[in-house]
């Protein structure tokens, strides 16, 4: 067994997550089932149900998991977990997200990275997997390259399984997400023949800063961090939105796009957040009194803002930014995929959040079907048959590298760039028939540019050789991303499209699933297996 | 265009018998970063600069350098002009501002620095975890604490270095832990570290309050 990571390993974006983590039944009245419920109408019900099932079933056992890779959770006065360290973190129906002290994702990296250390697998840090080797259906091993010293490697091995987390890269620089972040999972499942959900579903977090470029897209915080009476203001300081802590990610972040879309925004293109009016009230000054757990990225703001800012007096200029796909490869309850052999968990596997994840959710998802997913391959591996390495199995990298090398076209990270400004600015926060035709007709343009691509080779540590794979996995992405996003014909979650503004649930209470890679890339609708659920949920809501 | 000099030092083991300083011109802003600059120069002057760049604030740590001799994180440095960018001290460089980072992943497992394996029952549920550890477990592990480390030298296996003390110290305060994490840190020569005090961390993590002092006041104590 090995562990193979591109950066160190227990880094990716969990290392620089919040740490806020979903533990349900610390509140009176909470159940396995209202969680289950809120997750489904937060993610307008393209949520697979099974997989939100297992996620509000196995939430607190991913806690305890995480406590014995050595993470300790923050404990109230008598050493428990309990209520009085937790919060309603954004689209709960009450409190269940446990807060950390004072920010989470660093000991959770480092505890992850501590297990890793545990067992006596092989570990490969700092390695780009570039293909998975298939033999019909069947996994039968991977190629890497060693960002090191350049050179490539083949495992052979009887299962294989994706934690590749996902692919806000994409947005860059409208991003929180680690620079490794580019979607290589996706890629990889879609070249193996695996199939991806609802890759439309990109979630943007409706506060993060606007500037200084350096800080640009940095998270601030979900709606929650508006606190009770925060509102929005456009350039003129008319109010645009009040009650936004009780909104989804995806309704802010609509509300926001929609306003600079009219020419509202302000100097650097957001709208402002003023969290001033809490002061006028009880519960407001408590919020504030806890700025600093209650709003993950108040220190990001001090620095972007300024102290004034800081203490919550002046209004924060903010501006959506991608901070998770909700969509991902198709997986059962085991983490299978279509393709024998291949797993997927964690980010890089769909359906669990549909069209919306709710907050602090994704740190139990990772780790919930994480375990699931080895737990399974490891059965599956012990009964399969040893793979077959095969003398030409890393020709295709030798090729590409050797053509990259001669050629003398753009340098991969000029076509990186150009991806990313055409998918914020095409497959971005509010989509219509027009920009997706466009963002199509620019990755053909991009694709095409990269068959010339080149620059000068290197003997390790080349980052445009890691930028040259990186620019073909997210080319696929990209792609799958701005079908799935023409094909919803309704607006539905962090889908929002100006030609069609509204949920369809008459149509639309269907998946997208995407197969098959560059132009040949095929496109079908099913059915959600949630529409029942979500009629239920509906006549629920409206009786 | 406002526009900053600032100096890089460059080292390509396959061509460099020593590294050697390269200036660039670069833009600037407000709130412009010593990290922005590095993109820069990558993107759009020379292809060739090796840095690392992870999370752009703050968490990752893997941007950590020296700018004009001060480790420090390359995301959260002000670009100013004339600055001097080189690689972590004592640390073994692989290209340009790129550390070798492999021998960090061998110590955790030579010296175990995790808790035990616990079967999820075993579990304490009440934990009242110090506020060192709480502090201590901020450690972004970005290394620059060991270029302000006198004595450490990657290539010395008889001394630990401030971060090997601060992952033993993380581990002598968590209540799960089982291994004499203060008999470890005697081993790996923390009783060098009395009288210094040198140890820093860009991010203020207490390393010598919270970490070294106290496993060197463990170990003098034991010395007889
Ligand atoms: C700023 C921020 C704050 C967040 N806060 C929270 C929070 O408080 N609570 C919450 O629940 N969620 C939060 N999230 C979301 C959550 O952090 C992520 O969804 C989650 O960490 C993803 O975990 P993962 O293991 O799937 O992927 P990651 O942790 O991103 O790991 C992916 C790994 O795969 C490796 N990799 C990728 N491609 C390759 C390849 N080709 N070859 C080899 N290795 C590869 C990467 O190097 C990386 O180590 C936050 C996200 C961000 C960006
Ligand atoms: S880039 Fe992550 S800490 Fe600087």
């Amino acid at each position: 067994m090995a562990l193979l990571s591109k950066e160190p390993l227990g880094y990716g974006n969990t290392r620089i997550a919040a740490g806020i983590k979903v533990h349900p039944g610390i509140t009176a009245g909470d159940s396995e089932n209202l969680f289950y419920e809120d997750m489904l109408a937060g993610g307008e019900y393209l949520n697979n149900p099974r997989l939100a099932r297992i996620v509000a079933k196995e939430s607190r056992l991913s806690s305890q998991m995480l406590e014995s890779f050595g993470y300790t959770f923050r404990r109230d006065d008598e050493g428990l977990i309990s209520v009085k360290v937790a919060r309603r973190s954004g689209g709960h129906s009450l409190i269940r997200s446990l807060v950390p002290f004072p920010y989470g994702g660093v000991p959770i990296g480092s505890a992850l990275r501590s297990a890793g250390a545990r067992g006596q697998w092989d570990v490969f840090e700092e390695v780009v997997v570039t293909r998975l080797l298939t033999e019909g259906n069947q996994i039968r091993g991977l190629v890497l390259l060693h960002t090191k010293d350049g050179t490539l490697e083949v495992i052979a091995a009887k299962a294989v399984v994706l934690t590749t987390g996902g692919a806000g890269w994409l947005y860059y620089p409208h991003t929180d997400c680690s620079r490794v972040c580019t979607g290589d999972g996706y890629a990889l499942a879609l070249n193996a023949g695996a199939e991806l959900v609802d890759m439309e579903q990109v979630q943007f977090i409706p506060f993060a800063v606007t500037h200084p470029r350096s800080l640009a897209g940095m998270i601030i915080g979900d709606p929650a961090a508006a606190g009770p009476h925060g509102r929005l203001l456009d350039k003129d300081g008319n109010v645009v939105a009040t009650e936004i802590n009780v909104m989804t990610r995806a309704q802010v972040a609509v509300i926001i796009s929609r306003e600079v879309e009219r020419g509202r925004g302000a100097a650097h293109g957001g709208l402002l957040l003023d969290l001033s009016p809490n002061f006028a009230s009880e519960i407001g000054r408590r919020y504030l009194a806890h700025a600093h757990t209650n709003i993950a990225g108040l220190n990001v703001v001090k620095r972007a803002y300024g102290p004034q800012a800081f203490k919550c007096e002046e209004p924060w200029e903010v501006l959506p930014s991608a901070h998770f796909i909700m969509g991902g490869v198709v997986i059962d309850e085991w983490g299978r995929t279509s393709v024998k052999g291949l797993y997927a968990a964690g980010e890089v596997a769909g359906g669990i959040h549909g069209a919306n994840r709710l907050g602090s959710v994704a740190l139990s998802d990772i780790l919930i079907f994480g375990r699931r997913a080895g737990e399974d391959a490891a059965k599956y591996a012990a009964g399969a048959d040893a793979p077959l390495k095969r003398a030409d199995d890393i020709d295709l990298e030798h090729e590409r590298i050797s053509q990259w090398h001669a050629k003398r076209g753009a340098r991969p990270v000029q076509l990186v760039r150009r991806l990313q400004t055409s998918m914020w600015t095409n497959v971005g926060l509010v989509r219509d028939q027009d920009k997706g035709m466009r963002a199509l007709s620019e990755i053909d343009s991009i694709e095409a540019e990269s068959a010339e691509m080149g620059f000068r080779g290197r003997p390790g540590y080349c980052t445009d050789l890691q930028d040259a794979f990186e620019l073909a996995f997210m080319l696929q992405v990209a792609r799958a991303t701005a079908r799935s996003a023409l094909e919803r014909r309704e607006s539905r979650g962090a889908h929002a499209r100006s030609d069609y503004p509204m949920r369809d649930d008459k149509n639309w209470l269907a998946n997208i699933f995407v197969r098959g890679v560059g132009k040949s890339m095929l496109t079908a609708v099913r059915r959600s297996a949630a529409a029942s659920e979500a009629i239920a949920g509906i006549r629920r809501a409206t009786s | 265009m406002d526009t900053v000099t600032i100096e890089v030092i460059r080292y390509d083991p396959t061509q460099d018998a020593e590294p050697r300083p390269q200036r660039f011109v670069v833009p600037t802003e407000k709130g412009a970063t010593v990290q922005q600059a590095l993109m820069h120069i990558y993107e759009e002057q020379d292809s060739s600069l090796a840095f690392r760049c992870g999370c752009r604030y703050r968490y990752c740590g893997l941007c950590a350098l020296e700018v004009d001799d001060k480790p420090c994180l390359a995301c959260l440095t002000p670009l100013k002009d004339g600055q001097v960018l080189k690689p972590l001290r004592h640390l073994p460089v692989l290209r340009d501002l790129v550390l070798d980072r492999s021998w960090v992943f061998d110590t955790m497992r030579n010296l175990q620095l995790f808790i035990p394996e616990m079967e999820y029952e075993e579990l304490p549920e009440r934990i009242f975890e110090p506020e060192e550890h709480k502090r201590l477990m901020q450690c972004t592990e970005c290394l620059a604490c060991l270029a302000t480390c006198p004595y450490y030298d990657y290539r010395d296996a008889s001394f630990g270095g401030t971060y090997t003390f601060v992952k033993l110290a993380q581990l002598h305060f968590d209540p799960r832990d089982q291994t004499d994490r203060v008999a470890q840190a005697r081993k790996l020569g923390v009783e060098r570290c009395a009288a210094c005090r040198k140890c820093q961390c860009p991010l203020g993590v207490p390393a010598w309050k919270s970490a070294t002092s106290v496993l060197l006041k463990h170990a003098s104590s034991r010395r007889d």
